[in-house]
């Protein structure tokens, strides 16, 4: 459930180090956003010597959530964190390694790239 | 009573045989139908559990017996009837499943998996020459199934301009649905990271700065490279 306004860790080495959402990309007028969607945010603490800076405003896709994900089979993911991770406008990601595990929904949403440079898929 | 003294000598045990005994006292009539019934093949089976046998009592007959001896009856009618449900209940349930009464519906054999990965490896060959044909550059495959649960190959090949890689997407997309009849998710347009997802096989084209900046050859280094057959010699066509 991550709205405007909620800070996320960030889960790549592109230099960033927290965000803040300030958009959902999609629909007008959506509440909240969930793992594999997209959100406009701000950069709000970001690594020294990193192309990526403070006050940025980028896009990210969110690969972790402390709200519940179901699955149709019953299965049920909680992360302990809120975690997105950086991309472009066509969307790539401008990091080149993806940090802790990620949701396989994320493969279903196209967001393959993102899968294929992480570590370990649920 | 006949039938009561055979049943002792049978090795009955005392819950079971004490219980045919008050049959027996109780209706001299159905203690001769019951020993001309099994007689003394009673004996010769003492290997079996004896609730077999008095199971086949008719129901009713039990029953009847109920009232007069509530006591001993009660505990005794309890395990028998339980003992006949769950009889029944696993002939049944053996019958229908054999020894394993569950199994997942999605497991494959060996045979079948080995099967897809054969499937799969000439489909990624066949779309490396593809890749090949369009003059793709330093194409690899790489067998990541042991790696990754979500895939069997990876193809990371390389392509020096946009139009290249919108030629390599588009010819590869036209290959696999006319010959294999598979369409790939992924990349619609030109990226300098194109990737084209077709399930078993994902395959990533690059532009040479972005492969060096990604490095997913580094990063599935413990994958195993699949020899090509045409990568030694030099393409025919201009």
């Amino acid at each position: 459930m991550i709205q405007s306004q909620t800070h996320l860790n960030v889960a790549d080495n592109s230099g960033a180090r927290e965000l803040m959402c300030i958009r959902i990309i999609g629909t007008s007028n959506r509440r909240y956003a969930h793992i594999g969607d997209v959100i406009v945010a701000v950069i709000k603490e970001a690594a020294p010597n990193s192309p990526l800076e403070r006050s940025e405003v980028i896009r990210a896709v969110i690969v972790r959530t402390c709200k519940e994900l179901k699955r149709d089979n019953g299965m049920i993911i909680r992360y302990d964190d809120n975690a997105a991770v950086v991309i472009d406008q066509e969307g790539n990601p401008k990091g080149t390694r993806i940090f802790g595990a990620i949701a396989r929904e994320l493969r279903q949403l196209n967001f393959t790239k993102i899968v294929s440079l992480a570590p370990e898929v649920l | 009573m006949a039938a009561s003294t055979s049943l002792f000598i049978a090795g009955a045990g005392n819950h079971y045989s004490g219980e045919f005994q008050l049959l027996g006292c109780f209706e001299p009539r159905l203690s001769r139908r019951h020993r001309i019934q099994s007689g003394w093949l009673w004996l010769n089976e003492h290997q079996l559990p004896q609730y077999n046998w008095l199971c086949r009592i008719p129901r009713a007959i039990k029953l009847k017996l109920k009232p007069s001896f509530a006591l001993r009856k009660d505990s005794d009618d309890n395990l028998l009837s339980n003992v006949e449900d769950t009889d029944e209940m696993f002939d049944d349930l053996f019958n229908k499943y054999g020894k394993v009464v569950f199994r997942r519906n999605d497991q494959k054999p060996p045979s079948a998996e080995v099967d897809d990965d054969a499937e799969s490896l000439s489909f990624a060959v066949a779309m490396a020459k593809v890749a090949s044909e369009v003059k793709a550059a330093d194409i690899r495959v790489l067998f990541v199934k042991p790696l990754v649960y979500w895939t069997r190959f990876f193809i990371i090949a390389t392509a020096f301009s946009r139009p290249q890689i919108d030629a390599i997407a588009s010819k590869m997309r036209d290959f696999a649905e006319k010959k294999y009849g598979k369409v790939p998710t992924g990349d619609t347009k030109p990226n300098s990271w194109t990737l084209l997802d077709f399930g078993d096989v994902v395959i990533h084209v690059f532009l040479p700065q972005q492969r060096a900046f990604y490095n997913l050859e580094e990063f599935y280094g413990n994958a195993t490279p699949i020899e090509l057959p045409f990568e030694n010699q030099p393409p025919f066509h201009s």
